[in-house]
Parts: structure tokens; sequence; C-alpha cells
């Protein structure tokens, strides 16, 4: 097993992708029960470092330190043999198998490693799993940091939090002293996050943290020191009690951020949307959607609140057509929508931002311009007679959907897959709001976008809504929903909990509403 | 250094070729074989004479038809490989449909072309709706219509369609002979100033043009952009309001219609008869082919034009008596192809490309210092 880590320094790393400099010169350093939080925009070059640092990536200059040793990590198994773990975004486990058997099947590997170049002693150390060992490893592991897992448990049965708690037991066990967490909120409920805050808090007296994030309040809540990355380069070090949340942001943007919030300035009009006693069943045949009920008007936003899995995907889908109505009764501006096509449904009217924004969102290996008609490819102007494809006029309009959008691109012609995240949404949303939608679906529209792109999201959203479209915000993120939303209503198990106006919301309140209570 | 893409490229190029040489050379030079006269008769001597230029377009022909339309199943989202069933089943309804339709002549031309495209299109219909509906994979769908064809067209051509000329057991079952006026006319029948022994079938000018049309089809009218949407991301199609299942019967449809067309022009331009074994395997190289020429129907003219040198040259081989087992044309074959597929990855890679433009300007610096 590893030493102690009691400090980890890196020293003017820099590293270059084709085209553009990932890292430039970037000096950190942790010490013995530090947490660490590393913030910035999208391609600023986080992940890129901590990959370095993980002995994923080589950097081209630069050197890494560990209790004032030169390390140099050519492999992962490098860097897990000096007690670094990483938790990625996406979580790396196999469903079918129980926690025991997940956290075995890395461990077998690293024994074997353990063993050498002594060929007898790998097979045989190959040859062995135990089982019964690994298991007794997880519950000292879990006793020891306050991590509940249940080691029979199939990772299937498992929500997102408790899988992400799988992954740090795993990285424990594996003997990491120094953990790195890539977005470790990301997929996590309000309450989820507020656990894991908890235990990484109390964790954090024995061992040192690195932890990306995009959140202000986590930084806030979780660390004491915070390095700030702008296009590959440190902007800013310093301890996290020092600044506040506003500065931090500002830092990491290059300018002041203010997060936009629904100044309820017109009146909403008549309903745009209606949905009665709606049925829907979900993918595994079980009924998602119980008798929901739910009415969106004219210029307002209706936020729905909800943990993930709780009948939201099911909804969208249902109202844009991707998804069979069992019984109940949808109206778009007074026509009915059960039984439509999605094509006859966007002909309505109807504006979807969905969930999964890289394959559901855009055809990720065709063009920018060409992904900002794909609803209306057959169509004038964009094609002639709906026969022949005007370049010229799909040219022009991706030129000023690039402006008025503000989508960076190096041209309108590049894969609208090789974008970030935040420049996808915003493809997206050109193409629907340019469409002139009265009603738009928004699923998830700020996840895991950088604070820039989230307050340019929301500005589209707000101008939206005063220009009089209905729109249906579904989302997980409190203060997303109470900030644009001109009522919310919180979804539970397939039905509407209760209905809040504008005012009556505070976080608490919507997150035990959320969890199932009704009545507060 | 702006130029470094263009030497880098080429330079792999050269790299690729050295490298796919030497091998082959090697090989060759174990099996006791002239390793240059074997490179000249596979690379050079289709260039000799135009009779031998005129067997490499005849070549061509099929693999450019097949390999269109291999690409069209591909951008939509769907592997046909059941090239080879389709072009037998759009041949035997061409051929059927030339032997009892009573129209002769040259009208009768497209007609029977037409016949051969709606029957490789009814071909490919069945694992697109296979797919589409059911959720059949289209590998498995695809080579198991290529068997039931196979079969059915070695029924045909043994029972209802055999030419009592090899009735009796002598000689290999064949269908009788085409009208001499359904023939695809060569090249010298049609134009008198070609020069002498230019005598490839007219079939090309057929093949290039529907290289041309599909792409048009598929770049520049929306049902081809929804086609290719479908196919580049299904999920992201569907959202989008593009009936992923409708494109996808459509796409197999067009798909078999092109390599129905391919057997039909193999049987008017060459054969001019049913025979055993007369899709030549195009059904299936035509597959590479369509890979070779970057799944785009206008990359498929070169690359199938490549593909026919190497095939025509390796033939070729026999006849200039040089002592290599056929067998060994084949690897020969296959060998040169992986190491184009390896060199284009390589040169797609920009990774690659810029560690070693990096390297390149550290040693020129260093030369510099010196």
């Amino acid at each position: 097993m590893a030493n102690p880590i009691t400090s980890l320094r890196i020293d003017h790393i820099t590293k270059r992708f084709p085209g553009i400099v990932a890292c430039s010169d970037i000096s950190l350093s942790v010490g013995k029960g530090e947490v660490l939080a590393l913030v910035g925009e999208n391609g600023a070059g986080k992940t890129t470092l901590m990959n370095i640092l993980m002995g994923l990536y080589m950097p081209d200059e630069g050197k890494i330190y560990i209790n004032n040793k030169e390390v140099v990590f050519k492999s992962p198994s490098d860097a897990f043999a000096c007690g670094i773990g990483m938790v990625h975004q996406q979580y790396m486990l196999v469903p079918n198998l129980t926690v025991t058997e997940n956290i075995a099947l890395g461990l077998s590997q690293m024994q074997v490693e353990q063993a050498g170049n002594h060929t007898l002693e790998r097979m045989k150390k190959a040859a062995k799993l135990d089982l019964n060992t690994v298991r007794r490893h997880i519950i000292a592991i879990s006793e020891h940091y306050g991590l509940a897992v249940d080691p029979d448990a199939y990772i299937w049965q498992l929500s997102v939090g408790e899988q992400q708690r799988v992954e740090l037991v795993k990285t424990l066990c594996f003997g990491a002293k120094f953990l790195i967490l890539d977005e470790p909120t990301s997929a996590l409920t309000p309450q989820e996050t507020d656990e894991l805050i908890a235990l990484l808090k109390r964790m954090s007296s024995e061992l040192s943290i690195i932890f990306i994030s995009h959140k202000l309040a986590e930084v806030k809540a979780l660390s004491n020191k915070v390095a700030i990355l702008r296009g590959g380069k440190l902007v800013f070090r310093g301890n996290t009690a020092d600044h506040s949340a506003a500065d931090i942001a500002a830092l990491m943007t290059g300018h002041q951020v203010y997060l936009p919030t629904n100044q309820n300035k017109t009146e909403p009009g008549r309903p745009m949307l209606e949905v009665h006693n709606l049925f829907v069943r979900g993918d595994r045949g079980n009924m998602v959607l119980n008798k929901l009920n739910l009415t969106v008007r004219a210029g307002e936003i209706v936020g729905l609140a909800g943990v993930s899995g709780n009948g939201q995907r099911e909804l969208a889908e249902s109202l844009t057509g991707l998804r069979t109505i069992e019984s109940g009764e949808v109206l778009l501006d007074g026509v009915s929508l059960v039984g439509k096509t999605p094509k006859q449904i966007i002909a309505q009217g109807m504006g979807y931002v969905p969930e999964e924004r890289n394959i559901e969102g855009i055809v990720p290996s065709m063009s920018i311009k060409e992904n900002l008609v794909l609803k209306d490819i057959a169509k004038a102007p964009f094609s002639l007679g709906g026969m022949l494809i005007s370049d010229k006029k799909i040219e022009e309009n991706a030129d000023a959907m690039r402006e008025k959008f503000d989508i960076r691109c190096s041209s309108v012609n590049v894969a609208a897959g090789s974008l970030s995240g935040g420049n996808i949404q915003k493809v997206i949303l050109a193409r629907e709001i340019s469409r002139g939608p009265k009603f738009l679906i928004a699923v998830y529209p700020i996840r895991g976008l950088d604070l820039g792109a989230a307050e340019f999201i929301h500005k589209q959203l707000l101008a939206l809504r005063d220009s009089g479209v209905g729109i249906l915000l579904i989302s997980e993120e409190l203060e997303e929903v109470i900030n644009l939303s001109d009522r919310i209503a919180v979804i539970f198990k397939g039905q509407i909990q209760r209905t809040l106006g504008h005012g009556e919301a505070t976080q608490r309140k919507l997150g035990m509403m959320m969890a199932g209570v009704k009545e507060i | 250094m702006k130029n470094f893409k263009l030497i880098y490229t080429a330079g792999v190029i050269l790299l690729a070729v050295l490298l796919s040489l030497g091998i082959a050379s090697l090989i060759l030079a174990v099996l006791g074989a002239d390793v240059f006269k074997t490179f000249w008769v596979i690379f050079c001597y289709p260039f000799t004479s135009l009779k031998n230029l005129s067997g490499v377009i005849n070549i061509m022909t099929p693999l450019t038809f097949v390999g269109v339309g291999i690409c069209v199943a591909y951008r939509s989202g769907i592997i046909n490989i059941g090239g080879e069933g389709q072009m037998l089943f759009g041949l035997l309804c061409a051929i059927v449909f030339a032997l009892y339709s009573g129209l002769e002549g040259p009208a009768s031309i497209p007609l029977i072309m037409l016949a051969g495209m709606i029957g490789g299109a009814f071909w490919g219909f069945f694992p697109g709706i296979l797919k589409s509906k059911f959720g059949v994979s289209e590998l498995l769908s695809t080579v198991m219509f290529n068997y039931i064809a196979t079969q059915l067209y070695s029924y045909c051509l043994r029972v209802p369609l055999l030419d009592p000329a090899v009735a009796g057991g002598a000689g290999d079952p064949q269908t009788v002979k085409l009208a001499e006026s359904q023939w695809l006319p060569r090249i010298n029948e049609v134009m008198e100033n070609v020069p002498k022994g230019t005598r490839f079938h007219t079939g090309i000018f057929i093949a290039l043009v529907l290289a041309v049309i599909v792409y048009f089809f598929m770049w520049k009218t929306p049902v081809g952009f929804k086609m290719r949407a479908a196919g580049a991301s299904d999920r992201a199609a569907r959202y989008g309001g593009i009936s992923v299942n409708k494109y996808l019967v459509l796409a197999m449809c067009i798909s078999g219609a092109c390599c129905g067309l391919a057997g039909t022009v193999e049987i008017l331009g060459v054969h001019h008869r049913g025979l055993g074994n007369c899709t030549g395997g195009y059904g299936s190289s035509g597959i590479v082919v369509a890979l070779f020429g970057g799944l785009h129907p206008l990359g498929v003219i070169p690359a199938a034009f490549f593909f026919a040198l190497i095939s025509f040259g390796c033939s070729a081989l026999q006849i200039n008596k040089i002592p290599v087992p056929s067998n060994v044309i084949d690897v020969l074959m296959g060998l040169v192809i992986l190491v184009i597929v390896a060199a284009k990855l390589i040169i797609a890679n920009p990774y690659l490309m810029d560690r070693a433009q990096r390297k390149v300007l550290s040693l020129l610096k260093r030369k510099e210092a010196a």
C-alpha cells in the first residue's frame, strides 16, 4: 500500500492538443487534509489537468511531485500505486454485478499488478477471486468513513447517489489517499448533494481532495482552497473563505454574472398546454404517469420540479409524440395531440429542448448549419418546392443564428458534436426558438453547463416567455426553477404533488415536496 | 509549416505504399516468383492495351453500382451486406422479363433494367421492414436473404429457365441467350471514332450517371437529408420529427435497386444469359469498395476503378505465366487494402499529425542551433 500523501504539487504543467493549448503552465499544490476546488467554465482545462494527474495523459511540459518527490505517471495504474484515486463523472460500474463483484473486479487486477513480474505469482493471484475478503474490506471501509453501502446489492438496483458511494468505496478500497472527484454532484438530487458534501467534509480530515465543480454553492460549502482555470490558464488561487461566490463567478467567466430572474412583467394569457388525466407507461411496461394534470398558459413558465425518475422524461416524450399515450387528453392551443406523430406535433408549434442534448437534440456528425434546419429542411426557404436543398439559404440562416445566439464555433460547417455542451445547447435553442413555437418544453436546459452559458440560456427562455410562448421547464435545480418560473409544479411518482405560485416556493419547501411530503 | 499537412499526408501514403510493397515482395520472394514482374503485371499490365483497360472498366461497372448502393444504406444507418442476394434476385427478374415479355429492340433495355431494379429493391425491402418493424438485425437478415436468393437462382437456372441445349446433364446449367437487340452495346458499336480495341460495354456510363444522381439525391434533396440524419443519429432524427423507420425501408429499397441494376447490367453487358456464377462476387466486394470510397457515391468511382485494376491485374498473372497460386493473389489484394485503410486512418487522426509536426519542428530547431 502507498504511503500517506502529505503534499501534492503540480509544477508548470502544459498540455497541448491539436489547435489548442488545454493546460498552459499550471502550478498547484494541495496539502494534507486540504480540499481544493477546481472551478472553471467548460473547456477551461480542468478535466485535462486531472487526467494528467491520473496518468491518462502525459504532460508536454512540467512535473508532478508527491511528498516533494518527483513522480512520472505513465498509466493510471502508476497513479493508483501512488495512492491517487479518481471518481469520474460517468460511473464505471457493471450493472448486472453486485457491489462486491464490481469492486473485486478492479481489486484483483490491482493485486495481479502488485505481484510484479513473477509469472507464477501473477497467475495465482489472477486465479483466486476471494469475494469474502473483498466483502469484509468493503464493510470495514464503509463503516470507517460512514459510507452506507450494501455490498450484496446489484448495481442496477441502486440510485445514482448510491452508485456514486460505490465508486467512492471502490476508490478507497484500491488504497486511495488522495481523491479526485470530477463534478461529483452533477447527477445527484439536492438531498443527495447535501449528504455527499457532509460526507466529503468528514473524509477530508483523513484525505486530501480535489474536486471539480461548476456549482459555487458547493465550492463554498466544501473547499478550503480554490483554483480557477480559464482558457487553459490558472487565473486565480486563494482561500475559499476570503472570497464571495460572486467574486469566484466573475473570475471564472471573466465578467460579472447576474443569473436572470423572472420579473413577472407580463400577465399570462390563454391556456396553451392542457394535460388531463394522463396515463403513460415507462420502458419497463409499468405505469409511470398516473393521472397527471397540468396547465401551462401562454406567456408563462411553469417549472416542473422533481427528483429525476418520477416521470419527467416520460411526460416530455408523451407530449412530443415520442411515447404512446395510454389514456388521457393533451391539448396544445386547443388541438388534441393524442395519437399524433412527432412530425405532426412539431407542425402544431411544439418546441423541444430534450434531456440528452448530444444524442437527442443534435445529430453530432452533421454540421451546425444542417442541425439548425433539422426540423425544417423540407420547407421553404431551405428547399425549393420541397425538392431541392438551397445550401445558400441554409448557410445564411446559420450565420444569422450564430450571430444572434452567440454560438462560438470556427465555422458553421463543423460537426455539431465537436462543440462544447453550452454551444450545443445554443444550437438547439436557436433552432427551436427561430421556428416560432407556441410552446416549448425544456428538459434540464442548463445541466452540466457553465455559468456563462447558463446565464445566456436563461435570458433566452425569459425573453421567449415575454413574447407570449408557454414554457414547461423540467429541472432538478431548485434555484433554476425558482428563478425562472411563474408557477412551480412538483412531480412525484407520476403525479403533480402540488402547484405553488411564484412567491410561495422556497428551496426547503420544494425539496420536501419532491421527496413526497404533501402538506407543509 | 503551412504545407505540413500536405507533406505529412504524402509521407504517410508513400510509407504505406512502400510497406505494402515490401511485405508483398517478401511473400512473393518466398514463393520463388519474380517480384518485379509480378508487380508490373498487377499495376502496369492493365494499362498496356486498350483491350486490357476495357477489361478493367468492365469490372469497375458492377463494383460502382454495388458500391453506390451500399453507401445509401450505410449513410441511412443500415449495413447492407445482402448485395449478392439483391444482385441475383434483380438479374433473375431481368432475365425473366427479357425472355418472356416478348419485347425486343433497344427500347426494351431500359425496361429490363427497371425490372432488375424492382427485383433488387424487392429483395432489399424485406430486411428493411424486418429491422424497422421487429428490430431484426440486418446483418442476420441480409445474409439469410443471400442464401435464399442463391438457392432460388440455382433452382431457376436448373429447372424452369434451363437452356434446352444443355439439358440432359452436359455442360453447366445456363439460360438461353437473350436476343442480341437486348444486349448493352459495346462502346465500339455505338461510337465510330474510338481507337481499335476499346470494347468495354456502355454500362459504365449508366453507373457513373447513377453515382452522380445518388450523390445529388442524398446531399441535395430533403429526403436524402432526412435519410442521412436518420443514419447518423436515429434518436436525434426521431426527436426532430423524422420517421426513421420509413426512411430505413426506403434506404434498403434504393440500395437493393442499385445492386439489382448491377446484376442486370452484368447480364446485359457481359454474359448475355444467366450463368452459374454471374455475380462475380461483386455484391460482397462492392462493400469494400464503398468503405474504400469513404461511403460517398462519388468517392466510390475512383475506389471501384482501383479495385478493378488490382483484380484485373491479379487475374492476368496466370495469362502472363507467373507461377503464383491464385489464393496468394487474394492475399496480396487483402494486404494492399489493409495498408491503404490503415494509412487513411493515420492521415485522418489529428493527434498523430500534431505529434509528428512538433517532433519535426523540434528537430529543425536543434539543427539550427547546431
